[in-house]
């Protein structure tokens, strides 16, 4: 075996498709590994943990394409090269009916009509562009997660002062005007409007809100980092005064972990002096309210359903702050071997919500993205009493797609976990809409066939009947193989806890 | 500062047209969902030269 590196300057490319070349590459003859990536900071440290001399690519930068490639001695560089090359042009003239115009002032002048502007590039070109869209006058989504604090800062000042809204960094899921951006779902219009620093927290409750038959204005993503004392909630203070101006919404639903105390208190007077009714879900907060158009939730589906209740105007504060979800009726099985809940997640704030629930239980948890540093696992590969794995954490997506477009990483850790004695019970979460693998059930079920009854297989399918997975197929593939349904988070959170309390 | 959402609530009166600049998998999401995304073919401004960017930048913020 030979290892080649090859450096091709100015050649920008998405990772998203990169990952997907170096995954058709890997599977050719002759070829041990081929990774091609572009030239950031976090890829060159990735190359270097890889074993790979740093000399060899030091220079890249990230407009730079690193090819590397591990190929049996027969097998040249240029013979691979010229695959990667022709799988490109085999793309290119997929869309060549299409005008990609080269920067935003270029698009404008032929689409004028663009309103929108979605931005994915690498962290310090995200926001050269994202103020360039502001210039522009154009309201802006940056799903980047590698912008700097004071680049974010910068950015969302110059959108208050031009009266735009600046969406992320970091932000992975949105709805505008029913259009699903980043990973979202396809969900029913309706007069619900939400506002998350969490992505997959505002696709579980987007999602559980058309489950209930109702529907959404708009579903703004604002990153993670919004409501620091740094950024101080910029986005979030514009959405909600975007949402309680705007004549579709009649209910506002605010997801978030604890924002920052003086952020926090902010938001808090801004709802106090509107009419309209908010619901408040801060992941880990014992957070309270007096006001009698603030409500507090207590988990992703009682967010949702409180915002339906408030919409059907239900403002009986004690009783929708305290009702306790209906959950579908079930047998609980008992453990055949195993007496630990392992729960493979894609979805952060999901696996966030597992470990605060099953810890609320007496539970012990470790997990690689906890809370607590003592309960923080040293290694995510070794699972420790029970485990909830966050497979989106850097420590998976270094070098690969995230696990809710590739399932291979979730399909070692499920091979694993099914092999390993003390496993009792699996948690997964299917996240369907936008953005996701178009058919993550089919994909797992190679590895869940080889289940023979021993373990307990619980998922919960984030998705909407409207979502192009075809739910109803994702379901049925699951439960044809004995893999148990919910259609909320929590109740699956709930039945494995009864399950580890062994009642029948 | 006065938060003035007038551009935003116009936007959320109006059928979105988004410009996708990066990972093309968005661009078409957006258009399996029926929605109206034009793709850019990025490439980084001044050859990615940081000092070129800063002067135009600094001619940009002039304006």
């Amino acid at each position: 075996m030979k290892k080649h590196i090859l450096i091709r300057k100015n050649s920008y490319f998405d990772s998203v498709e990169l990952m997907r070349i170096s995954g058709i590459l890997r599977k050719d003859e002759g070829v041990e590994d081929a990774q091609l990536i572009m030239g950031s900071d976090a890829n060159k440290q990735f190359l270097i943990d890889m074993g790979l001399n740093e000399q060899d690519f030091s220079d890249a930068t990230s407009l730079d394409l690193i090819i590397y490639f591990e190929l049996v001695d027969s097998l040249s560089t240029e013979v691979i090269l010229e695959k990667f090359d022709e799988i490109l042009s085999l793309k290119d003239s997929g869309i060549s009916d299409e005008y990609s115009p080269r920067s935003i002032e270029g698009a404008l002048k032929i689409y004028s009509d663009i309103n929108f502007i979605l931005i994915s590039l690498p962290g310090e070109h995200a926001s050269w562009e994202a103020k360039n869209a502001l210039r522009e006058g154009k309201n802006v989504m940056i799903f980047s997660d590698n912008v700097t604090i004071s680049e974010e800062i910068e950015i969302k000042k110059l959108a208050l002062e031009k009266g735009l809204m600046v969406m992320g960094p970091d932000c992975g899921t949105s709805i505008i005007n029913e259009i699903p951006l980043g990973f979202a779902n396809k969900v029913r219009k309706g007069k619900i409007g939400l506002i998350s620093a969490s992505g997959t927290g505002l696709q579980a409750v987007t999602c559980e809100i058309h489950n209930l038959g109702e529907g959404i204005s708009q579903a703004i993503g604002i990153g993670g980092r919004d409501l620091s004392s740094e950024v101080g909630g910029i986005t979030m203070k514009t959405a909600i005064t975007a949402l309680i101006n705007d004549p579709e919404t009649e209910v506002i639903v605010l997801i978030s972990k604890p924002p920052a105390p003086e952020v926090a208190e902010d938001i808090m007077n801004m709802l106090k002096e509107s009419e309209m009714p908010f619901v408040l879900y801060f992941i880990h907060s014992n957070l309270k309210s007096d006001n009698n158009n603030v409500f507090i939730a207590k988990n992703l589906s009682h967010t949702a359903g409180l915002a339906v209740e408030l919409l059907k105007g239900n403002r009986d504060k004690k009783d929708l702050e305290t009702f306790n979800l209906q959950f579908e009726e079930f047998d609980i099985p008992e453990l055949k071997t195993g007496k630990f809940i392992r729960g493979l997640y894609t979805g952060g704030t999901l696996a966030d919500e597992a470990i605060v629930n099953l810890e609320k239980s007496g539970n012990k948890v470790y997990s690689n993205i906890h809370y607590k540093p003592e309960y923080k696992l040293e290694n995510p590969l070794n699972s420790k009493d029970n485990t909830i794995i966050d497979l989106g954490d850097d420590f998976f997506t270094r070098g690969r797609p995230h696990p809710m477009i590739d399932p291979e990483s979730r399909i070692e850790k499920l091979e694993q976990e099914l092999t390993d004695p003390e496993t009792g019970v699996i948690l997964l979460d299917i996240v369907l809409g936008s953005g996701s693998h178009e058919d993550m059930a089919g994909a797992l079920l190679p590895v869940l066939k080889k289940e023979k009854g021993e373990k307990i297989i619980l998922a919960y399918v984030l998705g909407t009947d409207l979502d192009f997975q075809d739910k109803n197929m994702q379901v049925s593939k699951l439960r044809d193989v004995g893999v148990h349904i919910f259609e909320s988070h929590i109740s699956m959170i709930y039945f494995a806890n009864e399950i580890l309390k062994g009642k029948k | 500062m006065k938060i003035n959402t007038e551009k935003i609530n116009k936007l959320f009166q109006s059928k979105l047209v988004v410009l996708n600049i990066g990972v093309e998998l968005f661009h078409d999401a957006i258009k399996n969902a029926e929605g109206q995304s034009i793709n850019m073919d990025w490439r980084s401004p001044a050859g990615g030269d940081k000092r070129l960017l800063d002067i135009i930048n600094k001619i940009k913020d002039g304006e």
